[in-house]
């Protein structure tokens, strides 16, 4: 991986048509100023997680699927 | 009104419990009307979650306090304001859940619930400010070492 210092103002290009600027420092948090063309999709990365995730969760689960899970959460039936 | 399921054919529901997702949900942003099906009465705290309109997604959705009663989700008034919700304590939450083949390896994400607000039906799902809630919760410890 590759590891760069910036200094607030200053930028990374990502090929020719992506910059990736800092723009603010404070505590813990950083802002990034993005320029991206439009047809890059720009995702903070829980946020792409999340994407990814709600794909494999939109799942067909027919009823005895859902019975079975049903049985299982009563065995563990917590506390 | 009459909506086509997944998983069960037509099904008959209220209009009135329609939920809104006026953003839909990430992946999903071109439905926005679900419908949360309570599908065995004895575990109040799963539902199908389905979508209205044709090739509509659909979830298996999970109340997290069933399984994390100290769950606290910290969002922002500006993640909440399109809800029009009267107060952030107003709010209700359920995590979207993925059912493996093996049940026992379910997990739910808890990072990024679904919001609804229940006087204004409108929801969405919010990636939380918290660190410490995972995207892929077990549903189950394993090997029963529950406490």
């Amino acid at each position: 991986m590759l590891v760069i210092s910036r200094k607030i103002g200053e930028s990374i290009m990502l090929g020719d048509d992506i910059e990736i600027k800092i723009a603010e420092v404070s505590g813990e948090r950083v802002k990034l100023a993005i320029d991206a063309p439009r047809e890059v999709l720009v995702l903070r990365k829980e946020l792409h997680e999340t994407n990814l995730l709600n794909q494999q969760a939109n799942q067909h689960l027919a009823m005895d699927k859902m019975s079975q899970l049903a049985q299982v959460l009563q065995q563990h039936k917590i506390k | 009104m009459q909506i086509k399921t997944a998983d069960f054919g037509e099904i008959t529901i209220d209009e009135a419990s329609i939920i809104n997702f006026p953003e839909g949900i990430p992946a999903f942003e071109e439905c926005h009307e679900y419908v949360l099906i309570n599908i065995i009465e004895e575990i109040p705290y799963l539902y199908y979650m389905q979508g209205i309109g044709e090739n509509a997604p659909c979830f298996a959705v999970i109340d997290p306090y069933y399984f994390v009663a100290s769950y606290v989700p910290h969002l922002s008034p500006a993640d909440v304001k399109n809800l029009q919700c009267s107060g952030m304590e107003e709010l209700r939450f359920l995590a979207i859940a993925i059912i493996d083949q093996d049940l026992e390896k379910s997990v739910m994400n808890l990072k990024s619930p679904l919001v609804i607000c229940p006087e204004t039906r409108k929801a969405k799902q919010i990636v939380l400010e918290n660190d410490d809630y995972p995207l892929r919760y077990p549903l189950f410890v394993p090997n029963g070492k529950e406490e």
